[in-house]
């Protein structure tokens, strides 16, 4: 089974070998093309004419163009097979595929029947290639052949696959509350830590790192540990506390991050334990942020208020190049577009209150933003969604689309008690990403 | 009729209640408003009847370092308004050894001078604060000893009372050579003089964190009306003791942020029989809460009958660099002086009362003194201390029953010192100057206080 990562950007590679770059590349790379490529490739040789025939479109979620993308997909594995290989224009089952394959004039020398699904916020493509038996009289007289390869990838939705389903209606969105024993909380990270396919919720307050999940109205905390246990003291603290923590996945359990002002950053195991390949992260106080698929940290400048480093977690070294000098909150996605294309989307606002905004080479700025933030393609339009609190006056919950010229307003949630935390959750269950938020003794799920 | 019915007084108990109610009501009725980050900068400025020339952190007598202690200064730990100790300038609790317990302390802290924290630092200043008054309250923590490693190894074996003993701000760390005209240390402000001022400016070491604020400007007021003068005149933006001079400055509002130390009456040998355990504090208890009402000092309790001064007319020394106290000293002063047992208040250089304390060459004289902690021991131990040392360092060791639990009052009842005043941070401020508590809960955590025109985004 192979898990296919968003496109690795060149910028990333970049990144890699120590360039610093700016805030918001593009990189032109297509989902539905890279994962056709990956099952091309996991198939090995197949024979020149082979006949592509994707199923009909199986999803956990209302798709009126279903048949388009199934079709789109059996077309974009045939061109990355090459040679002769041809594309069924509809997709129809598996029994229609086998008697397409020998129909007509052009006979195919076997057919890949490749079933797409879109499932749990992920495009899922099985595709098996089954030799065709040329003589009618033996396909009469024996069972159908099995199949001799097989593939299968699997992908996050993004806006590409998600023009082809039902629109995500931001300005529908439910919230549901539940309640939590954490105390005051600083941050929260939300993404599959335990490796089991479901998200965790992380809060952190600034004793102890809290990982559970919600059920039945309230935080179910599965595992604590103290703040004390994961970091030591910074040399010279923010007078106010701020901590940030970051989930990276994995398939055999994801990692922590975490880290607070007045304490060095910690990576750790879905245990809350440090494992030793990563003990060398322990020691510099900063906080982790997520940038794309990347950790990157934030280097705290206590006796200014704020931040003005981005930097290579384990090594220190410059990592990215923040949009302002002097930052109070921070947030990074990379947003897939409708045609495939990922940009770096960077949200960083200054102590004035002013949120700075940069995609690409198109940057804007808006006053009077909280210092709670999170950007994120949240109804996976291809358009970037800022999700931000309020300055001054009452709190609230304010979800804003960053349109050509400026920031639509998509959903705005009053929170009198004020907003501690916010975060994104990976697609579940459902099909998009969630928000979630800290408010007072109380998670928001928004979805 | 009517003058037959009781009189509907609340009694204290309710009158704290229904204040409680109020507050609580206020907070309730306040909108939570959006959480943004605290923003850095502004000035604040404030004139003080008491001396700021130089700050001790280590004398029971310093009423800088009693006021102001914690904006330079930094204990191994910190203890909180629950009474909690937590690590301060230290990276964890005591931990025990075969000798005693060891002490581990950060990495990196640095002084506001830039000089890095270091195990003979805290030696010295433990060293310090015991010649400074602090021996019986350090008792706890046995011998101190710097190891081949740099480490701290204390002799003290009880981890909770070595925690608690280094907790006090009066066992607070400076570095070593440390000299209290130019005091240095980790606390959210560096300190330097301009003029007659103490200005604190950030201090980007600070252990704690640095403050908030720029920049907190700290006059030597000439008398207790300066204050209020420039408080009223919008020139300061606290004012001591009252909210303005002539009349309160419009929209000021007082604050009280409790009690800190206290105004005590020694007797000297000069005082002749008079001279007793117990004498000072029946004096002080004699003394009419309304003669003292303009200094802030609050009548807890009703006067005790008493017939004042009857020793030989004598001279009531005081310091004659702090105005508040000069000031309580005439009223003390009239308020004992009986015919021919006349006492006649004597401001002095702080080194001539200092020398007159250790030879207890004198008749009466007003002082000050700062409880080590917020605990009746705490209180107990400071006011013994002021006493005797020697005596204090004995008695801390073995309070007797009841003495430690009792007031401050009531130890005075045991010693040659008495309470005459509660020493309090009060005064006037504007509204949109929010005083944050310390971190033990009285006093004002000068640190986090944020300049009213930076609200929070």
């Amino acid at each position: 089974m192979r898990r296919l990562r968003l496109p690795r950007p060149a910028t990333l590679v970049l990144l890699g070998v120590g360039a610093v770059l700016g805030p918001g590349v593009a990189r032109a790379e297509s989902s539905l093309t890279a994962s056709a490529r990956a099952v091309a490739h996991d198939l090995g040789t197949v024979p020149r004419a082979v006949l592509v025939v994707a199923s009909p479109l199986h999803s956990d979620v209302a798709a009126p163009r279903g048949d388009e993308l199934a079709s789109r997909m059996a077309s974009l594995v045939a061109a990355a097979l090459g040679g002769d290989a041809r594309a069924e224009d509809r997709p129809m089952p598996l029994a229609d595929a086998r008697a397409r394959s020998h129909a007509g004039t052009l006979r195919a020398a076997a057919v890949l029947f490749v079933d797409v699904r879109v499932e749990g916020g992920e495009l899922r493509l099985t595709a098996d290639l089954f030799p065709v038996v040329a003589n009618a009289w033996d396909r009469v007289r024996a069972a159908p052949p099995p199949p001799v390869a097989h593939a299968y990838v699997h992908a996050p939705v993004a806006a590409e696959v998600r023009s082809y389903l039902a629109p995500v209606r931001l300005e529908g969105a439910r919230v549901s509350k539940f309640t939590h024993d954490a105390g005051p909380v600083l941050a929260m990270a939300c993404g599959d830590l335990e490796g089991a396919g479901g998200n965790d919720l992380v809060l952190v307050s600034r004793r102890e790192v809290v990982v559970g999940h919600l059920e039945a109205g309230r935080f179910v905390a599965a595992r604590r540990a103290p703040a004390a246990s994961l970091g030591r003291r910074a040399e010279v603290p923010m007078r106010e506390p701020v901590a940030s923590a970051a989930i990276v996945a994995g398939e055999r359990g994801g990692v922590l991050y975490v880290g607070w002002t007045d304490r060095g950053l910690a990576a750790v195991g879905p245990d809350l334990t440090a494992p030793a390949h990563l003990a060398a992260m322990t020691h510099a106080a900063s906080l982790p942020v997520k940038a794309g698929d990347e950790v990157v940290c934030l280097v705290p400048d206590s006796a200014a208020g704020g931040f003005g480093r981005v930097v290579d977690c384990e090594a220190g070294g410059p990592r990215l190049t923040p949009p302002v000098p002097l930052f109070d909150a921070w947030s990074a996605a990379d947003i897939v577009g409708v045609d495939g294309a990922s940009v770096r989307v960077v949200a960083a606002r200054d102590p004035s209150a002013v949120l700075h905004l940069t995609r690409g080479d198109e940057s804007f700025a808006v006053s009077d933003v909280g210092a709670q933030l999170a950007v994120a393609d949240l109804d996976q339009d291809g358009v970037p969604e800022v999700v931000s609190t309020m300055a001054r006056g009452e709190d609230a919950l304010v979800v804003s689309s960053w349109e050509q010229g400026g920031l639509a307003p998509r959903l705005r949630l009053s929170a009198p008690g004020g907003v501690d935390a916010v975060a994104v959750c990976p697609p579940e269950v459902d099909d998009a990403p969630s928000v979630v938020a800290a408010v007072g003794s109380e998670i928001w799920l928004v979805r | 009729m009517s003058a037959d019915r009781p009189a509907l007084r609340p009694t204290r108990r309710q009158a704290l209640v229904a204040a409680g109610v109020l507050v609580s009501q206020a907070l309730l009725a306040r909108p939570i408003l959006a959480r943004g980050r605290i923003a850095l900068g502004g000035r604040l400025s404030l004139r003080v009847p008491w001396p700021v020339a130089a700050i001790d952190p280590h004398r029971l007598d310093d009423a800088a370092a009693l006021f102001f202690g914690l904006c330079l200064f930094d204990s191994l730990y910190a203890v909180d308004a629950s009474g909690a100790i937590s690590p301060a300038l230290a990276e964890s609790l005591p931990e025990p050894s075969p000798t005693g317990v060891s002490v581990a302390l950060r990495e990196g802290v640095r002084f506001a001078s830039g000089k890095r924290l270091t195990a003979r630092d805290v030696s010295a200043s433990i060293a310090r604060a015991r010649a400074s008054g602090a021996n019986g309250w350090l008792d706890p923590v046995g011998a101190v000893r710097v190891t081949r490693s740099g480490a701290l190894a204390l002799g003290g074996r009880a981890v909770d009372r070595v925690a608690r003993a280094l907790a006090s701000p009066l066992t607070a760390i400076v570095p070593e050579g440390f000299a209290p005209e130019r005091p240095d240390g980790t606390g959210p402000f560096a300190a330097r003089r301009q003029g007659d001022a103490l200005v604190l400016g950030r201090n980007r070491f600070a252990a704690q964190g640095p403050s908030f604020l720029d920049e907190l400007s700290i006059s030597p007021a000439a008398d207790l009306g300066a204050s209020l003068r420039a408080f009223e005149s919008g020139e300061d933006d606290l004012g001591w003791l009252g909210l303005g001079l002539h009349e309160p400055r419009r929209g000021a509002v007082p604050f009280d942020a409790g009690l800190l130390g206290w105004a005590i009456l020694r007797t000297g040998d000069q005082a002749g029989r008079w001279n007793a355990p117990g004498v000072a504090q029946r004096l002080a208890d004699g003394i009419e809460p309304a003669r003292l009402a303009h200094l802030g000092v609050r009548a807890d309790s009703p006067a005790q009958p008493d017939d004042g001064w009857g020793g030989a007319p004598t001279a009531l020394l005081v310091r004659a660099d702090s105005p508040w106290l000069v000031e309580l000293a005439r009223a003390v002063a009239v308020a004992l002086s009986r015919p021919g047992h006349e006492v006649t208040v004597s401001p002095v250089a702080a080194a001539e009362l200092g020398a007159a304390r250790s030879s207890r060459a004198y008749g009466l004289a007003l002082d000050l003194v700062r409880p080590f902690d917020q605990t009746p021991l705490g209180a107990y131990v400071a006011l013994v201390t002021s006493e005797d040392p020697v005596r204090g360092a004995q008695l801390a060791r073995r309070p007797p029953l009841g003495g430690a639990a009792g007031t401050p009052r009531v130890t005075g009842r045991l010693l040659r010192v008495g309470v005459v005043a509660d020493v309090r941070l009060q005064g006037g401020r504007m509204p949109d100057l929010v005083l944050p508590p310390g971190p033990s809960g009285v006093g004002v955590d000068f640190g986090a206080i944020v300049h009213p025109r930076l609200r929070v985004l």
